[in-house]
């Protein structure tokens, strides 16, 4: 069964490259457009990877990985977060946040599955 | 695989255009006084998901423009600067600046202009600026983003503190409060912690020392109880490049670790010992924020640890990846860097992650594999990993819906009151010509059933009538999605007004009423360029300069409203403005100068009208805002085109009003179907003001005029649809005719029809595109009874009538 992933951005270009690129590897993709949005399709779906966009409107990035982390399912699905910013600021909220890694915008398709196929395969 | 990412591009395009167009309009309601935080977070959030797309996308001069953009709103959105109308005004440029990028891009071409690097330079200068070094308030330092890209003085330092309060009197919240206030005096103090309360993490970003910062933990705890570091901050730019794969900093918060030397070797120091690709080893500990239980118990399974850190840490790099290691056995724990993305060693979901990697590693495929062999069994991981709470679900109902999801392969989506589909234009167009078809065909049903016995085909009536009702429920609802508020082109008028009232040194104000009225998509894209020019014509023409307005007892400021409005079938949407008003005498003199031929005696609906005439322009001075005389003819051309018409009312001193009155939709039309011999011919309902059986007193004839008609006092041209469109037949008695009496930009007119036929609602048909254009007809449409009528442009009518009369 293909693997599920949730990808999390407000801007949707960047959602539809990710749920095309994802899709063409024969994942299967939920979108969501901001934070909120990522929590309730999480809370009603079951994925086995979760990117995420950092600034969005009403739930960023960091709020969201941290409620993902308080439910139960989602204790230890590996979260990405697509981030510009890659300072150690950024990186260290996200960790203690309870990402499980970050990919820095801009990206390109190959680096997106690379990334994909080392986490979830 | 590659994938082209040029089939994104138009969701690109659009999405920076909303953005910017949300950003501006952000900008334009920011009060520089006292800046609203949400907005400006807003607005950094719209350049933000710009440069996002824009970078990733391949547009690298929008990413540049809007890197800068982001820098300074981001300062701005940290309360470090505070805003100045200077650099909104940059902003706005930007803005202006990233829409000829924008449209040059969907052209398929570069925008290539000074103005970009005048821009960026400026933007650059006013980030430097250091206006005020406003302190974060400590309450909302929990959620403050980190700086990080934004620093531009070399000797800023930031400090990231870590200690475990409790060991150092600093138990409660409170007491953390007060430390945490005391370090703000330095510069800009964050909490960059999990919010446990076993142990803080702060950063410090200040030009402080760390002598000055003991000095004030001296107070609270001994040395060494606080654990201090410098965090290596990357260059911004770095991010905006293509090319991100040296772009990283390797973060190793380690406890205990001497954080200076370590971390500038691990931040600086490319893998010591392994090749190009990069894999490399550090030491450096992350995992700050792990528990202390964790690292125990890691070290506890880890007897090979160097001695100094407890643990060992590693980072592998691999092509500019790489894995950071706190808790050694486990590649779960590795943090890894890699070119563009990384994993945080122990973080959650690793677990996950490092049962992948222990088959890569097996497999060996792509070099992933070098991972120190470390104590501690990865099947003891994927042990965990079966454990994990994903698999055993809390609650039945949980697991149920897993199943259910697992099962459907597609989880079930939620309906959000939000969401909403992208769908191209020609979609739905496509729907609203079917469902013209399916109320074309209704109306032959119908028409075919009107010769049957209603009693004997009762069940065939009934369900006509279903028929029509829904057809037209269905109507209603395509025509909706084509319906879009007004806002769309009320949005750009805030700009337009404060960029013209700036250039001409007037002061201006303007309102915005009934945004949310909606009409057409194609009518609210030919509805900006004509508003465009009735609005900055008020400011040039209408509005005078401030000290003109004090000296005529009017506040200093004028002010111009928009408002739209449902009335009836149509949408009416007016431009007022408080200004000087129009100018009766000027505009005379002007017409009796060009040869306009006026009655004796004008009224001021017929002077104000003047000002529609081609190259009629009564501004002395011609400025670049208007005032070249092909402005209002062509209004009025544009509003005409759309069915429309346009009025003019104007008090002197008081100022002047246009209304503009425009069919909802340009694809269903209310009109009355009128014969003249055998044809059929539509009028639209909104133009008929009444229609009357006419009397053979009447008619007259005026030398010059032609027929026409006289009703109340007043002579109305009369228009025979058979001069105008030649049916060759003879014709008619005037008095078996009915007289409609229409409603056009040049006065009433009356036209003759043998018979009013049936009211309905009409499918517009182009005749354009089907035929060619005929003068004095909009278009057509198909009746029940299959025939083709045209639907009559009345403003034609009278023109064509006055010439085969004249």
């Amino acid at each position: 069964m293909a693997k599920t992933i949730l990808t999390v951005d407000d801007s949707a270009s960047i959602r539809q490259m990710v749920s095309f690129t994802l899709k063409e590897a024969g994942y299967a993709v939920t979108e969501a457009v901001d934070g909120q949005d990522g929590l309730d399709k999480a809370r009603s779906g079951k994925f086995d990877l979760i990117f995420t966009d950092q600034n969005m409107p009403r739930m960023d990035g960091l709020s969201l990985i941290k409620q993902l982390r308080a439910l139960p399912p989602y204790k230890s699905v590996p979260i990405l977060m697509l981030t510009t910013e890659s300072s150690d600021a950024m990186k260290s909220q996200g960790r203690a946040a309870g990402a499980t890694g970050w990919l820095v915008k801009p990206f390109d398709p190959a680096k997106l599955l690379e990334v994909v196929r080392k986490v979830i395969g | 695989m590659s994938i082209d990412m040029s089939q994104f591009y138009q969701v690109f395009f659009e999405e920076a255009g909303e953005n910017l167009a949300a950003m501006e309009s952000l900008l334009l309601e920011l009060d520089v006084e006292a800046p609203d935080l949400e907005t400006l977070n807003a607005i950094f959030r719209a350049a933000h998901s710009i440069k996002g797309g824009a970078g990733t996308f391949g547009f690298s001069d929008m990413a540049e423009v809007t890197h800068v953009l982001e820098t300074l709103l981001d300062r701005l959105r940290k309360q470090e600067l505070a805003p100045t109308v200077e650099m909104v005004d940059a902003f706005l440029q930007a803005g202006d600046v990233l829409k000829s990028q924008l449209q040059a891009h969907q052209e398929g071409e570069e925008y290539e202009d000074s103005r970009v690097t005048e821009v960026c330079r400026h933007l650059e200068r006013l980030a430097r600026a250091d206006n005020a070094e406003g302190d974060v308030p400590a309450s909302s330092a929990g959620e403050t983003q980190p700086a990080g890209t934004v620093e531009a003085e070399s000797s800023v330092t930031h400090w990231r503190l870590a200690f475990e309060p409790a060991g150092i009197g600093q138990g409660t919240p409170d007491e953390r409060r007060a430390l945490f206030e005391a370090l703000g005096e330095l510069g800009r103090i964050q909490d960059i912690g999990t919010g446990e309360t076993e142990r803080c993490l702060w950063q410090l970003t200040s030009t402080a020392g760390r002598g000055a910062i003991e000095e004030i933990l001296a107070f609270v705890c001994e040395p060494g109880q606080v654990e201090i570091d410098t965090i290596e901050t990357l260059e911004a730019p770095a991010e905006t490049e293509a090319e991100t794969e040296t772009a990283y900093g390797f973060f190793t918060d380690a406890p205990g670790l001497q954080g200076d030397a370590a971390f500038g070797e691990a931040a600086s120091a490319p893998a010591p010992d392994q090749d190009e690709l990069g894999y490399g080893f550090f030491e450096g500990a992350p995992g700050t924020e792990y528990g202390a239980e964790e690292r125990t118990g890691a070290s506890d399974s880890t007897p090979d640890q160097t001695q100094a850190f407890g643990f060992q840490a590693e980072i592998l790099e691999s092509d500019g990846y790489g894995f950071f290691r706190d808790a050694p056995g486990t590649e779960a724990a590795i943090d890894q860097e890699h070119s563009g993305y990384g994993l945080f060693g122990g973080s959650p979901g690793m677990d996950r992650v490092a049962a992948v990697a222990h088959q890569e590693r097996l497999d060996d495929e792509r070099g992933y594999g070098i991972f120190n062999s470390a104590p501690g069994s990865p099947e003891s991981r994927l042990d965990d990993d079966a454990s994990a709470p994903i698999s055993t679900a809390a609650s039945p109902a949980k697991s149920a819906m897993e199943r259910e999801s697992r099962a459907g392969n597609a989880p079930k989506r939620p309906a959000t009151a939000d969401s909403s589909i992208r769908v191209s234009v020609e979609k739905v167009d496509q729907l609203i010509n079917l469902v013209g078809e399916l109320v074309i065909t209704h109306a032959m049903l119908a028409d075919s059933a009107a010769g049957l016995d209603p009693v004997v085909h009762e069940r065939i009536m009934a369900g006509l009538s279903n028929l029509e009702r829904n057809s037209r429920d269905l109507q209603e609802a395509v025509m909706s999605i084509r319906m879009m508020p007004i806002s769309f082109v009320f949005n750009r008028f805030p700009r337009v007004v404060r960029d013209t009232a700036a250039s001409l040194g007037k002061r201006v104000t303007l309102k915005l009423i009934g945004e949310d009225t909606e009409l057409d998509k194609g009518l609210i894209e030919r509805l900006a360029d004509p508003l465009n020019h009735l609005v900055r014509n008020s400011i040039d023409h209408g509005i005078e300069r401030p000290e003109a307005r004090l000296a005529a007892g009017k506040p200093e400021t004028g002010e111009i409203v928009l408002r739209a409005s449902h009335r009836g079938g149509s949408v009416v949407v007016e431009v007022s403005d408080d200004g000087a008003g129009l100018n009766r005498e000027k505009l005379l003199a002007k017409a009796a100068k060009q040869g306009i031929p006026m009655p004796d005696n004008p009224s001021d609906k017929d002077v104000w009208q003047l000002i529609f005439h081609a190259g009629f322009s009564t501004a002395e001075r011609v400025t670049d805002i208007s005032g070249r005389g092909v402005g209002m003819d062509v209004v009025r051309r544009n509003i005409e085109d759309m069915n429309g018409r346009v009025e003019v009312d104007s008090t002197a001193g008081r100022g002047t009003h246009i209304t503009i009155r425009l069919p909802l939709t340009l694809a269903i039309l209310d009109g009355l179907s009128v014969r003249m011999g055998e044809e059929m011919f539509i009028l639209p309902l909104t133009v008929i003001q009444e229609s009357i059986q006419p009397r053979a007193e009447q008619f007259k004839t005026i030398v010059g005029k032609g027929r026409v008609v006289q009703i109340n006092d007043e002579y109305l041209p009369l228009v025979s649809l058979h001069d105008v469109f030649s049916s060759g037949r003879p014709e008619p008695n005037l008095l078996d005719g009915i007289l409609v009496i229409v409603e056009t930009n040049e006065g009433r007119a009356a036209v003759l029809v043998d018979e009013l036929v049936a009211q309905h609602q009409v499918v517009i048909k182009s005749l354009e595109t089907n035929y060619r254009k005929v003068e004095g007809v909009s278009g057509a449409t198909i009746m029940g009874d299959g025939r083709v009528a045209l639907i009559l442009d009345v403003d034609a009518l009278v023109r064509l009538s006055r010439r085969a009369g004249g």
